[in-house]
């Protein structure tokens, strides 16, 4: 397994429970490459961070932070009117 | 009332892209208005009226969803190549070395600080459509793959290829705009 499969079982492991020849290259890679296990645990924060943003009470700063803090978009994809949509549920 | 119509506007993007039909999109964001009324006078202001407001939306595009059964469903096409994300592994599968993830230390405390969320809607803003929309039913609505199939007619395989690469950009951005930079380490 390299890494590249290692974060899509890790990913696949947030929706079911992998298959026990899976479980056990994953955890052999694991074991190894402390890249990946970086991977993981931040995986697990994205879905608590989730759900702390789906319940989280405080305002949002706004849109002044995201201009002090611009965030480019990598291959000039256009923002998706789904996530702008979402992004704009905390304020903007 | 200004405040109350950016809110419905913004719920009203939300749920028709969760939702992909306006008119029912339209109900569950007065559904979830005169849910919220029954609970008036207990919100200790706006950011607190706004987090249940949408928390009854979630609900109800919830409940939408599982009642639907392919009715909203998007062509489950193979997803087009994602180059961005392709591009930060190398031919053999290793990372590459400006993508490898770095550690981040605890990174719960971000979870306190406003600027942290305003980064976070930043990076959720910047996933592709059909990204976006597959993560925020299964990790906002709280769908699980098998509703999230039922209610698209996207495979559980095409499913998961979406959410890995949406958690690999979300990770990596977060990274670059916040757990990688000098302020927020510190």
């Amino acid at each position: 397994m390299n890494c590249n499969d290692a974060t899509r079982a890790l990913s696949a492991a947030q929706e079911q429970t992998l298959a026990p020849g899976e479980r056990t290259s994953l955890q052999s890679h694991l074991a190894i490459c402390p890249l990946c296990r970086d991977f993981g645990e931040q995986v697990s924060f994205l879905r608590q961070s989730m759900r702390a943003y789906a319940g989280r009470a405080d305002d949002s700063p706004g849109a002044e932070n995201l201009v002090a803090r611009p965030i480019s978009n990598s291959r000039g994809k256009k923002c998706s009117a789904a996530a702008a949509a979402y992004a704009a549920v905390s304020g903007e | 009332m200004r405040f109350v119509e950016d809110l419905r506007r913004r719920m009203l993007r939300f749920a028709t892209l969760q939702l992909s039909d306006i008119g029912l999109a339209e109900d569950a964001v007065q559904e979830a208005f005169v849910g919220a009324l029954r609970g008036s006078g207990t919100f200790a202001g706006r950011s607190a009226y706004r987090s249940w407001v949408f928390a009854i939306l979630r609900h109800k595009i919830a409940d939408q969803l599982r009642a639907q059964v392919r009715y909203a469903s998007l062509p489950d096409d193979e997803p087009s190549p994602d180059v961005l994300v392709e591009g930060w592994f190398e031919a053999d599968g290793h990372w590459t070395e400006t993508a490898a993830p770095s550690h981040w230390g605890d990174p719960h405390t971000a979870l306190q600080d406003n600027q942290f969320w305003s980064v976070f809607e930043a990076c959720l803003d910047h996933l592709p459509e059909q990204q976006s929309r597959l993560f925020m039913m299964r990790e906002f609505v709280e769908l699980d793959s098998a509703e999230i199939c039922s209610a698209t007619g996207v495979t559980t395989t095409n499913l998961n290829v979406s959410l890995h690469r949406a958690r690999l950009r979300l990770r990596n951005c977060l990274e670059q705009h916040w757990f990688g930079s000098e302020d927020a380490r510190s």
